[in-house]
């Protein structure tokens, strides 16, 4: 049975989101954000987990060990086939040499 | 009343060219697209030169497939060979994929004529197709309207009559929530039926290839052509086959369609009045109607926002400016600039869903948010097998409330959230659902209601809204785009 209803629970959850919580994801995701943003995301994110509290299933931890895989992927033998060539695969990429993407350390004006 | 049945016996009988009807809606697009902003991209030169093609098909008596000639959209996230494909979002400007999407090549195939790429919500991320780096896509049948999202742009386009189908994506809704809004038919397939692949992936367990339609006809045709065995995508299934248009006649009595109360009891006054009338005349083609409880529904949409988080954090890890796409121009280190190219690059919705995804994958936080979502992902499809033992098929609203007011959702956060009530738990369960208009609201703003079938019964909800379209009669077309009375 569902703990809470949907919509009694909105702004109520027990996970409180902080400025350190939103620099590690961000760091872990590799996103740069600036100072001026990161109260956005902490309110963001946090109304979006205040929503997410509503998943807490009072029996959810033995429907987990229960779950079956969900069946969407099927693996077939990895055999060799016909593919792009390197041109095809590095025609986006700004500078190329020698069949690899060419890339400075850093930007000329830093 | 299909469109696309139409124009193939004008191509046939010569009475007009394919040059003259891509001529005819590339000049509609001229015309009325500064108002919609529904195309981000219009690719004359290709569409004039398939259009060629077809025309010296048909003057040499050629068969031709019932698509060919056939002027059409797709979104901006289906992978077009050679032409700019961008999700809408500065991280992919200037991409230009080097393969076909599985779903445009079928149809490239039997020569339809693409007229451009259409507007979307960032990566998909999105209801009201606002996230979009080019702006809002507008609801031709009030302008001071969203189209809704994410497949706003492509909602918007064949609503309008700026193409006669679209094909879009629906990882939570963007098929069929923009279809409701913009008075259009929108399918989303059972997950496995149509190929992923050269779809630019959101979240990839809830990710489908859907088709938008003027009407249910025209998306079984398309669907039709679209579906099937791909082994490109690891997710399609081996052996589905089907005809959905030789299916649309069929007698529908006797059918059992059960109507989950939760998510009827959540709309809107108009919206509930419109579904339950035209619930009433599938009673009164002589349907079985039952009301019935599934509480799981409503929990759902947390569970789905979630997952697809989760996915997507990790699918959008690949957009680092180095392989493809656009890059921060400076910085000190290689680390640092894919870095900052993500942070600027990416708009804040994006970046919004990326750090939750994150979170709920992270030490500490999976068990109490990931694992539980899944765990009642799982609950939800065993509740769906057991529904589908007893019923045919379920209606349902599509969206609680019609079009939100351009930038009504910045206000509306709650709003924004439950625009996608009744269309998750379909993706969380991998079924095929559609969206057929049902009516319009006292602004005139259409209404949609959602048919939802068990897996690969696309043939009966699409055969169910064939004949609930035959009831209802004529939707009444808005006062854009092009005129079908050739």
């Amino acid at each position: 049975m569902v703990k809470s209803i949907y919509k009694d629970i909105i702004g109520a959850g027990d996970c409180v989101i902080n400025e350190n919580d939103i620099m590690r994801m961000a760091t872990l995701a590799k996103l740069e954000l600036k100072p001026h943003e990161v109260p956005f995301y902490i309110s963001e994110v946090q109304r979006m987990l205040d929503y997410a509290e509503a998943v807490n299933i009072e029996d959810s931890a033995e429907k987990v060990s229960e779950a079956e895989p969900l069946d969407f992927n099927s693996m077939r033998e990895d055999i060799a086939s016909e593919s792009f060539t390197v041109s095809e695969i590095l025609s986006n990429a700004e500078k190329t040499e020698g069949g690899f993407i060419k890339l400075r350390k850093r930007s000329e004006n830093e | 009343m299909s469109n696309v049945i139409k124009l193939h016996n004008l191509l046939l009988n010569k009475e007009i060219s394919a040059r003259e009807l891509a001529e005819k809606y590339l000049s509609a697009i001229n015309c009325c697209n500064p108002d919609l902003n529904a195309y981000i991209n219009i690719t004359e030169e290709d569409a004039i030169l398939k259009a060629d093609i077809i025309d010296r098909k048909i003057a040499g008596g050629e068969d031709i497939d019932m698509l060919a000639g056939i002027p059409m959209t797709l979104k901006d996230n289906i992978s077009t060979k050679g032409t700019e494909t961008t999700c809408c979002s500065k991280i992919l400007e200037g991409y230009k994929p080097i393969y076909n999407a599985t779903a445009w090549q079928r149809l490239k195939d039997r020569g339809a004529v693409h007229l451009g790429k259409t507007n979307m919500d960032e990566f998909a991320m999105g209801c009201t197709c606002e996230t979009s780096v080019f702006g809002s896509s507008k609801n031709p049948y009030n302008t001071d309207f969203v189209a809704g999202g994410s497949s706003g742009g492509t909602a918007s386009a064949v609503s309008a009559n700026l193409a006669v189908y679209g094909i879009g994506s629906d990882t939570g809704g963007s098929v069929r929530q923009p279809a409701s809004f913009c008075g259009c038919v929108g399918l989303k397939p059972t997950y496995g039926a149509v190929s992923r692949y050269g779809l630019i992936a959101y979240a990839s367990s809830l990710d489908t290839v859907g088709v938008l339609a003027g009407n249910v006809t025209d998306a079984a045709i398309v669907f039709d052509r679209i579906l099937g065995f791909d082994p490109m995508d690891s997710t399609s299934t081996p052996d589905f086959s089907a005809c959905t248009f030789d299916f649309l006649n069929k007698n529908i009595s006797g059918r059992k369609i059960g109507v989950p109360k939760e998510l009827l009891e959540r709309a809107s006054g108009e919206v509930r009045d419109c579904v339950v009338k035209a619930i009433g005349d599938f009673e009164n083609m002589g349907c079985e109607v039952e009301y019935f409880s599934m509480p799981s529904l409503v929990t759902a949409l947390p569970a789905y926002y979630i997952i697809a988080c989760a996915e997507a954090s990790s699918n959008l890890g690949r957009y680092d400016g180095i392989r493809y796409g656009n890059k921060s121009e400076h910085f000190e280190s290689i680390h640092h600039m894919i870095c900052k190219t993500r942070g600027e690059k990416f708009g804040d919705e994006v970046k919004k869903r990326i750090i939750l995804g994150t979170f709920v994958l992270s030490e500490g936080y999976y068990d109490k948010y990931y694992a539980k979502a899944q765990a009642l992902r799982f609950e939800l499809k065993s509740q769906f097998e057991k529904v589908f033992e007893k019923y045919d098929a379920l209606i349902t609203p599509t969206s609680p409330k019609t079009a939100f007011k351009l930038s009504q959702v910045q206000t509306d956060k709650e709003g924004a959230f439950n625009a996608d009530l009744c269309t998750v738990p379909v993706n969380l369960a991998g079924l095929p659902a559609l969206s057929v208009p049902c009516g319009k609201d006292s602004l005139g703003l259409p209404i949609g209601m959602q048919i939802i079938g068990n897996k690969f019964s696309e043939s009966h909800i699409l055969n169910l809204a064939h004949k609930y379209e035959e009831a209802r009669g004529d939707f009444g077309i808005n006062n854009m785009g092009v005129r079908l009375d050739v």
